[in-house]
């Protein structure tokens, strides 16, 4: 498949949970069966049955095969937002739990939980997610605070938004 | 704003030099709007200052999570790096002034609106239903197209309109804390639920398979 190209040391960054399917390019001319394992910055890594990796982008794919990796990235990001809500519920608990043995400062509760690693950088900007750890970074230095950028966004930074 | 104005060197400079920055998802906020669902590296298409603001806000805390600025809607990288300086000035001005900083935050929102061209009067106005309908509505110059003749005037107030209504807000919430914002947000976005989403029409992707996205609608918008 001429619009592919191996890329044995690729790291994945996303686990394999589909199976084995035909891919196309955009002209039907070339095809290879793999199973889809990540997609990052518009290039898409496939294992094949022989476990060499093949990284291809996302634009040479045909439509529907465009379409299978957009749907992947919903479900992750689907999943990645159920997690995060079991977290938040987690931790509401347990600041409840710990509100019964100490006062809790009601400006430290989890409020949202940021779906972002913690000193990630994405897009070039370096996010901090918990309120400890942004405090922190922005108290650093007593003697020149740092003011606190905050984005509220309609979806999830790192995926679908 | 991630794959423009975020992506721009000069903000990721100011951003990641002067400022600590975090991020929350409003998804199932009652004061979210709706959009389009994009991909990380869906390609942009055409927003104009302030569109979408109940989709996205870009806001300025002080380490106690009191808020000195805010910008809603989308930014321009220009226009991200105007709101960004003009918060860092500020908070540096916070932290040299002896006085309540409620009062400075009040009176550089009130002065950079007076050099803005805007009125006592205007400044001063309060905030109303209908008006946060004409803020929230389209707005051609959203999607970068300019109407001849007076029409061109008339949308450009639009964007003007926005502008004066987050630095409104801080004169008339200075220092409020991240917590009373979250209780109510509309007072910032209003109460009106709006649709914004910009057609990534220069994308991979064909119109198709765009229209096959899920339409991203808060609970309170089902």
């Amino acid at each position: 498949m001429a619009v592919l190209s191996c890329a044995g040391t690729a790291n994945a960054v996303e686990t394999a949970s589909a199976s084995p399917r035909t891919w196309s390019d955009q002209a039907g001319k070339h095809s290879v069966r793999a199973t889809y394992l990540a997609y990052s910055e518009g290039i898409v890594q496939l294992r094949k049955a022989d476990d060499s990796e093949l990284t291809v982008p996302l634009k040479a794919l045909s439509e529907s095969d465009q379409k299978y990796v957009i749907e992947q990235l919903r479900r992750k990001s689907l999943a990645k937002r159920r997690s995060s809500r079991r977290v938040a519920v987690t931790a509401k608990r347990n600041a409840v739990a710990k509100s019964k043995e100490v006062e809790v400062d009601p400006d430290s509760e989890v409020v949202s939980v940021a779906r972002v690693a913690e000193g990630e950088s994405l897009f070039g900007i370096h996010w901090q997610s918990s309120p400890e750890s942004i405090r922190a970074a922005a108290s650093a230095d007593e003697e020149d605070l740092k003011p606190i950028m905050w984005f509220r966004v309609l979806g999830d930074l790192a995926g679908f938004m | 704003m991630r794959t423009v104005s975020f992506s721009d060197r000069r903000v990721q400079k100011l951003l990641n030099d002067e400022f600590v920055c975090t991020y929350s998802d409003t998804t199932g906020d009652p004061s979210a709007g709706a959009s389009f669902a994009h991909a990380p590296d869906s390609a942009p298409g055409p927003c104009g200052r302030g569109a979408g603001r109940q989709n996205v806000q870009t806001m300025f805390l002080t380490v106690d999570n009191e808020i000195f600025h805010v910008a809603s809607g989308f930014l321009s990288p220009d226009d991200l790096l105007k709101e960004i300086k003009f918060a860092k000035e500020l908070f540096a001005e916070m932290q040299r002034k002896p006085e309540p900083s409620e009062k400075t935050v009040a009176d550089a929102h009130r002065s950079r609106l007076r050099k803005m061209g805007f009125s006592a009067s205007q400044i001063a106005a309060s905030d109303n239903q209908l008006t946060d309908m004409f803020l929230g509505g389209p707005n051609p110059q959203d999607f970068g197209m300019n109407l001849p003749g007076g029409g061109s005037h008339f949308f450009q107030n639009i964007s003007d309109q926005r502008v004066l209504k987050d630095n409104r807000f801080m004169i008339q919430n200075p220092l409020a804390t991240r917590k009373q914002f979250e209780q109510n947000p509309q007072a910032l976005v209003g109460r009106n639920k709006t649709f914004f989403g910009s057609h990534p029409g220069m994308n991979v992707l064909s119109d198709k398979a765009v229209d096959s996205f899920n339409v991203r609608r808060s609970v309170r918008g089902r």
